[in-house]
């Protein structure tokens, strides 16, 4: 136990922790806990529910171990802190496949757990939660929770999307699914404008597993490639790329990453890449191709940056989205990456899960302090009027009404949310819970 | 098909070395004396493929116990194709400078347990006259330094003590692999700030499987630590000996 610095994506200035990291899971123990503490994954979250500033955290990168497959019956059983790159090298191996996976692979288990994450397939599959056969949660009383649809049910639902609150999640049993190879069949649009991009979305729901688009902001009207895949058939064999994985050791110049080079880059982005491409590529190229660049978040420099992650049922997505782009016109900020997603009608399992029926866009932004601020208060007024919600894995300053405006049933979370656990993202959002 | 012995087996490093090799030719067996990190270490080595997994509970500090140790390890695997030792300390200098007790036991599992065990190894491969003897000894055996020469000076001992046994062993068909780590982000140096030169255990982890297929005698790893001891090994006594290292 030692104080060390931990910060988020965000790349805001990191801050000390008093971090427990166990060898193992029987050396998890609650005696050096002080006040309070919080489960710490990979820090692939952009705000602060994976931290608690000045307390301690429980740093699981060395809970990583496999503790059982079961080939025929599409199960595996790993500790929390596996991380999904290092399942998936496994996985693929014996051609089986998360059901759910986000953006970066860079993630833990328990971290997709507690975030509920979804993935390019939410409108076929629903989101992570949907995918888990059971869970063993540890209580600072010492409890251990074995939690599952038929057992321990309201700690299940309410640990799912749970943000980490309701104790340590120590293994995680998922169900897999079948796969023939490593590849994923890809088609890219290029669209000319919001509305072909969303026909695009309902043209392709059924016959694509994985859907997803990426937007131009700085061109009027915004230009985007669209793109959709389905894990491909047959005996095939994809390269990777993680061979050539370059990182960025330290923070970049504020300079570097500016208006002008984020243009330029979206531009030859845009204009690469075919107006209408097929493609066989590795998962790892399809799903995560920001991963080739380790720590790319530290390109934002040393201010760090914000992701603005909202969901709003699909009737109301064209016009939120146009006062989305006159709030960010009013308040001048560049928006350096910007990703739309659908959401299809499944339900979540968790009582504060973020996935629900709509369009959900996230949205980068340097960080530009009280400027940026203000801009994601407008926006939390147009979300919650068009009965949204705001993502708390994207999150790093949310306030307590946008919280419960769009986790309505946090109430009931409460009752099984753990004493000593907390965060700095719970700390801001629990007034008046 | 390898039979792969670790000693030491709970060391971050070691655990990832031991991964790299799970698949369904391979059989592993896992030594070390935490007993809880030991079971949930060969069950997930169990699942990611070995043919076979087993384990002992073992102190190494225990010396007098080596000989029968290593005699256990052998019958349990039949023959040995490669062992990794792994297991160590890493005192802090200034306890030890205060506490010569100390002092002796951390020279006595980071040094003489290591060559007693290398000593037993080494007569069963010389009758089997092939595998590969490996074991991480660290760049700070290369100089002494007032910040850690305690440990270094056992790391340094171990170091010219593989060149000896590599020199016997020439003509036997045996690799005898000495790692020299620099910093690596694992249980030992918790409490250590981390810079730009840190890495992870599973790069020490890949570097040591393929010093081992290119039959390499000694490794630094990362790379950049070859340069960084050369140009160590070079500073003047005279100028080293004022410098705050
Ligand atoms: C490039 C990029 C792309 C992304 N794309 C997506 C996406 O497409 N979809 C999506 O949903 N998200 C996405 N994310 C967000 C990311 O998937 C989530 O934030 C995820 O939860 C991060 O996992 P982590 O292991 O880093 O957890 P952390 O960020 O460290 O922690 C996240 C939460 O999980 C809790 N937690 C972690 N481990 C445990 C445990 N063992 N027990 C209890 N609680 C625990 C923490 O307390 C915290 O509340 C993306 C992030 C990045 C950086
Ligand atoms: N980390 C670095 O920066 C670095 C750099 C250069 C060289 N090295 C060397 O690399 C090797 C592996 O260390 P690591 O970095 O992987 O750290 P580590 O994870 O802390 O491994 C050290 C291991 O040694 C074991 N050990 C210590 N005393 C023991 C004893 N009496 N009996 C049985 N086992 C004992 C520990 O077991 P317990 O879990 O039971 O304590 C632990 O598993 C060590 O030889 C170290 O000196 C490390």
């Amino acid at each position: 136990m030692k104080t060390s610095l931990y910060t988020s994506w965000g790349n805001k200035k990191a801050v000390p922790h008093i971090a427990i990291t166990p060898a193992n899971v029987s050396a998890v123990s609650f005696s050096d806990v002080q006040h309070s503490t919080i489960a710490y994954g990979q820090g692939r979250s952009y705000g602060d529910v994976c931290l608690n500033a000045n307390g301690n955290l429980f740093d699981t990168q060395r809970l990583d171990r496999l503790v059982d497959y079961d080939h025929r019956k599409n199960l595996i059983t790993c500790q929390s802190g596996v991380i999904l790159r290092d399942l998936l090298l496994f996985l693929t191996t014996k051609n089986k496949f998360v059901s759910v996976s986000p953006g970066t692979s860079q993630v833990t288990v328990g971290g997709m757990v507690a975030n509920d994450v979804h993935g390019k397939n939410h409108h076929k599959v629903g989101s992570f939660g949907n995918h888990i056969h059971s869970l063993t949660l540890l209580r600072s009383d010492g409890r251990i929770l074995e939690c599952s649809e038929d057992e321990n049910t309201e700690y299940f639902k309410a640990t799912i999307g749970g943000l980490g609150l309701t104790g340590l999640i120590l293994t995680v049993t998922l169900r897999l699914k079948n796969v023939e190879n490593n590849c994923i069949e890809i088609k890219s649009i290029k669209t000319k404008d919001i509305n072909q991009m969303l026909e695009l979305f309902e043209e392709t729901d059924a016959d694509y597993e994985y859907t997803v688009s990426w937007l131009d902001m700085y061109s009027r009207p915004q230009k985007g490639i669209f793109s959709c895949g389905n894990h491909a058939s047959g005996e095939i064999k994809c390269s990777s790329s993680a061979a050539w994985k370059k990182t960025i050791p330290i923070n970049a110049p504020e300079w570097l990453l500016n208006r002008l080079t984020n243009k330029v880059f979206n531009q030859l982005y845009y204009y690469k890449s075919n107006s209408r491409a097929h493609d066989v590529a590795s998962y790892q190229s399809f799903f995560y191709p920001l991963d080739k660049i380790e720590y790319w978040n530290r390109l934002y420099g040393k201010r760090g940056f914000y992701q603005y992650q909202f969901v709003v049922p699909y009737e109301e997505f064209l016009s939120v989205y146009t006062e989305i782009l006159n709030i960010i016109k009013q308040y001048d900020q560049p928006v350096y990456l910007a990703v739309l997603k659908k959401f299809g009608e499944i339900k979540s399992m968790g009582m504060l899960s973020f996935p629900r029926a709509g369009y959900t866009l996230a949205m980068d932004f340097p960080s530009k302090g009280e400027a940026s601020l203000k801009m994601f208060k407008a926006f939390d007024l147009v979300v919650m009027n068009a009965g949204g919600a705001v993502y708390p894995a994207k999150d790093a300053r949310m306030s307590h009404d946008i919280f419960k405006h769009s986790f309505p049933r946090v109430e009931e979370f409460s009752m099984y949310k753990d004493n000593l656990f907390c965060s700095d993202f719970w700390r801001r959002v629990e007034q008046d819970v | 098909m390898s039979k792969i012995l670790i000693l030491g087996a709970t060391s971050a490093i070691a655990e990832q070395f031991a991964r790299l090799y799970a698949c369904s030719e391979n059989e592993v067996l896992l030594v070390a004396r935490n007993a809880d990190s030991l079971e949930e270490i060969s069950q997930d080595l169990n699942v990611r493929g070995y043919s076979k997994t087993s384990s002992i509970s073992y102190d190494f500090s225990d010396v007098e116990k080596a000989t029968n140790l290593i005699k256990q390890c052998y019958e349990t695997l039949g023959n040995i194709d490669i062992v990794l030792i792994a297991f160590g300390t890493l005192p802090d200098q200034n306890e030890v400078s205060l506490d010569s007790n100390a002092m002796h036991k951390e020279i006595l599992l980071n040094y003489n347990s290591i060559v007693i065990l290398l000593n037993e190894l080494a007569n069963l491969f010389e009758k089997q006259k092939n595998g590969t003897i490996a074991v991480i000894s660290s760049v700070a055996g290369d100089r002494g330094r007032q910040s850690n020469y305690v440990y270094g000076s056992a790391k340094g001992g171990i170091s010219i003590f593989m060149q000896g046994l590599r020199n016997r062993l020439a003509g036997y068909n045996i690799q005898i692999l000495t790692v020299k780590p620099g910093f690596v982000i694992t249980p030992m140096t918790d409490s250590f700030e981390k810079g730009l030169l840190w890495v992870g255990p599973d790069k020490i982890a890949r570097d040591i499987k393929k010093a081992i297929n290119k039959k390499k005698d000694v490794l630094y790893t990362p790379w950049f630590w070859w340069w960084i001891m050369l140009i160590i090994r070079f500073i003047p006594e005279k100028i080293f000996k004022k410098m705050k290292l």
